[in-house]
């Protein structure tokens, strides 16, 4: 899920405390700030402290002035050999390729495991929001390669490799000897782990209180369940298990639906806490009506305008495809 | 003349006089509606007294022409307040490709779609359901400010670390934007305690106290940049239509009327922070949607925030423009929201058919003139108000918001760090540990 | 221009200064950096981009040095209130000057939610309002203005259309409080001329009369010194403030802080803070209680030498309880008490509006009190009509059990609580067990070393608000009047001011 998903659903556990509503009335922010900090902190410990240290073996780095997909495919095939034949984990870095201050040139990786090869292809450039410019259109060259082991695939087939920081794959062999392809092994890895929460907060608890303990870990848990609801999973109990548990598949990070239905039922939620764990105040309804008044009313009529005008234009929503600053949730435009 | 006739000759001169202000980069309508409060107590002072009439719908009318039509030059001079830090990039985008009047277009439409969107929406809504609102939420705003504090802070994506072996240089490459970001917002923030509790601006001044400040965050760097940035703006096409449709249209409502209600309705929360938590809420990735919802939450957050002051039995403040009537008239009952909002309703459409041909006039201002004259020009229209309202000190004070503000913009931070200078101490007033921040800082 | 090479056409914006942007070692686009991220080369780049980053920075850290400096040695101007104009909305200022009105405190439960009180500077006047921590820094450190003292206080501007013109204390510490001196007063020389004044008066508090739960009334004492007597109100979260509750009993010396109002046209001293309330201990309390009797009223009479003759006029008679007669339940009889002097007795009759009062100091056989009252004959027999309660006042308890009311009696252990006792009140210490709910009401079991009872607290004597303090475990001090239910002993309270909470508790 994006980041303000998981972040708003943090305050939102906060709230079900009697403590933070209390102490908000009299002034302490300080539960619901942990509570969104600590929803947003596995994402800010990967993205923004381990992936700078994270090692690889083995970086593709592509010449702009002479994009050659084949070179590209021969690096992951080569990564791939190496991780069946020498059994061990082989990490290798797909590097991004800067034009300009806005520019990017993509290219995209895709397994085909049925074949046991690999292709690439290099797309058009592209700006920053991932739009491409006009009249720079894809190269028609496809680079293949064969792999030599049979791989598995554990995320998306494909890989677009566009803008801002490239992707990592880590090649390992399975006990049947064939090689698991992992994504972004540095993501979802020890940080998205119910026993690293529980340190949190346990660190919290000695800090300020039990208090504090209990959103923390509260915050971090829902965090770590918001992420099993996707397709990469997580370590949930590193560091007891050293592998990612997959998710259920429910959803992409990036999804516009998921996100948007986690923000407000969370902000609906927090209001109710609110409401109800206040001082008497001179308006009264209940969980029914401000379900009815601030979820279905608004969200159905607009729903229905949405259907409506996409039938009449006869479009419809294409399905997106993974990014990795989706993941983060930072707009691209900004 | 008729009342109703004074309100809308007055409501279409004040937006008339706003669009074509608006154009001139930098120029915040707060600031001209602060001169014109000026003018209306001088006016009373020596026994000239104007009828709310006259001067609530002429402001009415200067905030939303202001709000629709800032973003041309936005996109083609590229100097935004705070809150259209979005708008600039794609705005940008479309220049470079020289589909800036598109790109215009598409965000004005974005601000008739807000006014729709208020009038139709809002304005029958607000009176039944945001009291309620407010009553909940009245005790706990000062932790939704810390909470959105935290999460400007903690969301800024690292600009760089993506090449290069893994270790302490890759982290500190990547770091550099966010400790930029992060001495931005603490130094614009304790800018802001200083103007809050020993401003110098005479005390006789005092009603814009911030402006300088304001001024030089955000008005000031993007002129300077212009001025040294080596860019030329290619030719621009006029085009006949606009590559959106209903969907794109309804999507931007949803996202910008949710992004720019948000900054309405909460105190110190602009614009540009309403779009940021609406962008990601939504999950936004279609830059048309992503330009028209920038107009839409414009709007909603200026014109909105102004007309919050007039909703019967809510009694709240929002909003620069807001604060600036309330020295001259306290709204009280459906007389007056209603003609705030029929004020409204005809800025919006004729702001909007002045949405064309100042555009054009733009296009036509930028081939015929270096755009970084136009820049320099502004700048020192702005500098000059600054002047006439605050004297030297205010310049003093704009020349270190400058310092502060171009921060972000020379280290690839988020401007919207700027913002500290409200967020941080109103925070902690609100907290109730803003005098202790002050006593420690030798303020009080 | 490797990129339009590769593209067949110049990507926007990217024509121009292409040496500064694109590394001259690999060609790799670079954009603002000064070294190259792939290769390590060093980029030159103009001067002006470089220079601005430089400038930006020292721009704003010496600059917000200096406005700092500049800031911190600014005196916060003062002004005169009535130069204010609407273009100072936000204006931090200093206004000083004489508070016109005793701060008003303003809660929220328990908490202090706000103050305001006003300042007069001869040139027009300001509300002043602290809000939350600062109104609390300034309750909690007794500092809350009052009406006469002198202020010099710093806050921004709010100034609104219509005049509205408020100024909002941003700090605890920039209020300068010049306590004024205030007369003390004898109370039979307040009058309605005193009104909006604040005074000092000294006392002995004759009755207490507490709001019921849940009612809105305030709290109502009588004080008499020598001069007279006059009433003292005050609300509930006043009460709270006082620091010695215990002490607040008829009987007790007090000086006070007050404010004079009026209510239904009498004068009527109010009481805003529960620190203006002083209790007196030693030779001054003992000097107050001494001149309190007003002289003259009432003719001191041995109960043998009234007279039919004497009808009508209002004696004080002293002597000891032979009997006492409450009236039937339902009846509208009043209370009649047997007084008896030397062998003489007369009859005291009081109604049960007087009765309600009398709390500790209710009659029982065996006591000696002070009555006054007006005398008159029913059915042939003298009577003395008492028609307050403080016109009675027990001089002695009785000697079977020490008065455990609220004034001087001692402490009774539990066990010597006997069936005999019914209707005495008593006063108890021990520690509280579990609390059980009943119809209007909560039932404590006390427990001290001798033994057990327990406790009823009925919620139209002490509130749910009152018992939130209490808790299993809590050492508490209670008095009551001794009942009986279903063969058990039990103590009731009549009043919160009857259960106290001893170990300070959270």
């Amino acid at each position: 899920m994006k980041g303000i998903s998981h972040f708003i659903s943090g305050v939102a556990a906060a709230s079900f405390c009697p403590w933070a509503v209390q102490a908000a009335q009299e002034g302490n922010p300080l539960y619901f700030i942990l509570g969104g900090a600590f929803g947003l902190l596995p994402d800010t410990l990967d993205f923004k402290f381990y992936r700078f240290f994270y090692r690889h073996e083995m970086y593709v780095d592509p010449d702009p002035e002479n994009p050659d997909p084949q070179a590209i495919a021969d690096a992951l095939a080569d990564a791939v050999r190496r991780a069946g034949e020498e059994g061990r984990r082989v990490r290798i870095k797909l590097n991004t390729i800067r034009l300009g201050a806005d520019f990017w040139r993509q290219y995209v990786v895709k397994f085909d495991p049925d074949a046991g090869e690999v292709l690439v292809r290099f797309g058009p450039v592209v700006n920053t929001g991932q739009v491409p410019v006009p009249g720079t259109g894809g190269d028609e060259r496809v680079g293949r390669a064969k792999l030599a082991f049979p791989v598995v695939q554990t995320y998306d087939a494909t890989t677009s490799v566009d803008i801002f920081d490239g992707p990592t794959f880590a090649f390992t062999r399975d006990e049947s000897g064939r090689v698991v392809i992992h994504f972004l092994p540095w993501h979802r890895e020890w940080s998205h782990s119910f026993v690293i929460g529980a340190l949190f907060a346990l660190a919290g608890w000695a800090l300020w209180s039990w208090k504090a303990a209990v959103v923390i870990m509260a915050g971090y848990s829902i965090h770590v369940l918001e992420d099993q609801l996707g397709f990469m999973g997580s370590n949930l109990f590193f560091p007891f298990s050293r592998r990612r548990f997959p998710g259920i598949h429910l959803m992409r990070s990036g999804d516009a639906l998921p996100n948007f239905t986690t923000v407000w039922t969370s902000c609906l939620l927090i209001f109710w806490n609110l409401y109800r764990q206040g001082p008497p105040s001179i308006y009264n309804f209940s969980f029914l009506q401000l379900l009815v008044y601030g979820a279905v009313l608004p969200l159905g009529l607009f729903a229905a305008a949405i259907y409506f005008v996409r039938r009449l234009s006869g479009g419809g929503e294409e399905s997106e495809e993974i990014d990795l600053s989706d993941e983060w949730g930072d707009p691209k435009m900004s | 003349m008729s009342l109703v006739l004074t309100v809308v000759v007055s409501v279409l001169i004040g937006t008339l006089i706003s669009t074509v202000l608006s154009c001139l980069p930098g120029l915040h309508v707060y600031n001209v509606i602060g001169l014109l409060v000026l003018l209306v107590l001088t006016l009373g002072s020596h026994g000239v007294t104007l009828p709310p009439e006259v001067y609530l719908p002429f402001i009415a009318g200067m905030i939303v022409g202001w709000s629709m039509l800032n973003t041309i030059p936005s996109v083609f001079l590229g100097a935004p307040d705070e809150s259209a830090i979005f708008t600039v990039l794609p705005g940008q985008k479309y220049l470079m490709f020289g589909r800036g009047f598109e790109g215009a277009m598409i965000t004005g439409v974005g601000g008739l779609a807000g006014v729709f969107f208020l009038v139709l929406v809002v304005g029958p809504l607000a009176p039944h359901y945001l009291p309620v609102v407010q009553q909940v939420m009245r005790p706990h705003m000062h932790w939704v400010l810390w909470v959105i504090i935290t999460y400007i802070l903690m969301s800024e994506w690292p600009k760089g670390g993506n090449w290069g072996p893994a270790g302490w240089s890759k982290f500190f490459d990547a770091w550099r934007s966010l400790l930029a970001g992060l001495a931005t917002f603490l130094l614009a923030g304790l800018l802001g305690f200083i103007l809050l509790y020993r401003s110098p601006v005479s005390t006789d001044m005092a009603f814009q106290n911030i402006m300088p400040a304001f001024v030089g965050l955000f008005a000031v760097p993007w002129c300077l940049v212009n001025m040294i940035s080596g860019v030329s703006v290619p030719e621009q096409h006029v085009a006949a239509s606009l590559d959106i449709d209903g969907d794109v249209i309804l999507r931007s409502v949803g996202a910008g009327g949710l992004g720019g209600g948000f900054a309405a309705f909460f105190p110190v929360i602009t614009g540009g922070v309403g779009g940021l938590l609406a962008g990601h809420a939504t999950a936004q990735r279609d830059e048309r949607v992503f330009l028209m919802s920038q107009g839409v939450s414009k709007l909603v957050y200026y014109t909105g925030a102004f007309m919050l002051a007039f909703v019967p039995g809510l009694g709240i403040t929002r909003g620069g423009g807001a604060w600036l009537i309330r020295t001259l008239y306290t709204p009280r009952t459906y007389y007056d929201y209603f003609m705030i909002l029929g004020a409204v309703a005809i800025g919006g459409a004729a702001a909007y058919l002045m949405m064309e041909p100042l555009t054009r006039g733009i296009i036509w201002l930028i081939r015929r003139f270096n755009y970084r004259y136009v820049s320099a020009a502004a700048l020192v229209i702005i500098m000059a108000l600054v002047y006439a309202i605050t004297g030297w000190v205010g310049i003093f004070i704009a020349a270190v918001g400058t310092g502060i503000g171009l921060i972000p913009v020379l280290f690839a931070s988020r401007r919207l760090n700027c913002l500290g200078i409200l967020l941080l101490p109103i925070a902690c007033n609100m907290s109730g540990v803003g005098h202790h921040v002050a006593a420690f800082l030798h303020l009080v | 221009m490797r990129v339009v090479a590769m593209n067949a056409e110049s990507l926007p914006g990217q024509q121009e200064y292409r040496e500064q942007i694109i590394c001259p070692s690999c060609g790799r686009f670079v954009g603002p950096l000064t070294r190259c991220p792939y290769c390590g080369a060093r980029i030159r780049k103009r001067l002006s981009v470089r220079l601005f980053r430089y400038l930006a920075l020292l721009l704003a850290t010496v600059g917000l040095f200096f406005l700092y400096l500049m800031a911190t040695h600014r005196e916060v101007p003062r002004i005169r209130v009535g130069d204010i104009r609407p273009t100072m909305n936000f204006a931090y200022v200093r206004v000083a000057g004489l508070v016109s009105s005793d701060a008003r405190i303003y809660r929220e439960g328990d908490a202090v939610r706000s103050l305001r009180f006003t300042v007069d500077d001869g040139s027009g006047e300001i509300p002043v309002t602290a809000y939350r921590a600062q109104a609390r820094e300034l309750v909690a450190s007794g500092r809350v203005p009052r009406m006469g003292d002198k202020v010099e206080v710093a806050g921004s501007l709010s100034v609104a259309a219509d005049d509205r013109v408020m100024m909002r204390l941003q700090s605890p510490d920039q209020l300068i409080l010049t306590r004024a001196e205030l007369p003390l007063m004898p109370l039979g020389s307040v009058s309605t001329n005193d009104v909006g004044r604040s005074i000092m008066v000294k006392g002995v508090i004759s009755d207490i009369r507490a709001p019921r739960p849940n009612s809105r009334a305030p709290w109502l004492i009588r004080v008499s010194d020598s001069s007279g007597e006059k009433g003292i109100s005050f609300w509930d979260d006043t009460y709270a403030e006082i620091a010695d509750k215990d002490r607040l009993v008829p009987g007790a010396a007090v000086r006070a802080r007050v404010s004079v109002g009026t209510f239904r046209g009498r004068v009527q001293l109010r009481l805003a803070s529960g620190r203006d309330l002083e209790f007196l201990q030693g030779e001054e309390a003992a000097a107050v209680s001494a001149g309190v009797r007003p002289e003259g009223r009432y003719e001191r009479t041995p109960i043998s030498a009234l007279k039919p003759s004497m009808v009508g006029r209002e004696v004080e008679v002293s002597g000891r309880v032979l009997d006492v007669r409450p009236p039937r339940e339902g009846s509208r009889a009043p209370w009649r008490v047997v007084l008896e002097e030397d062998g003489a007795q007369v009859m005291v009759v009081y109604w049960d509006k007087v009765a309600r009062h009398l709390r500790a100091k209710r009659p029982e056989k065996g006591a000696y009190l002070v009555v006054r009252g007006r005398l008159a004959v029913y059915r042939g027999r003298l009577q003395l009509k008492v028609s307050n309660s403080r016109d009675i006042e027990l001089t002695r308890a009785p000697q079977h059990a020490p008065d455990a009311g609220s004034g001087g009696g001692g402490i009774l252990p539990i066990a010597k609580i006997t069936p005999e006792m019914k209707g005495r009140i008593v006063r108890v210490r021990g520690i509280l067990g579990q609390a059980r709910s009943i119809p209007g009401g909560v039932v404590y079991q006390l427990k001290d070393d001798s033994g057990e009872i327990k406790v009823v607290l009925w919620d139209r004597f002490v509130s749910g608000e009152a018992r939130d303090a209490l808790d299993t475990g809590r050492r508490v001090r209670v008095s009551g009047k001794v009942s009986e239910y279903h063969g058990q002993l039990e103590i009731v309270p009549q009043g919160a001011y009857q259960v106290v909470v001893e170990d300070g508790g959270e």
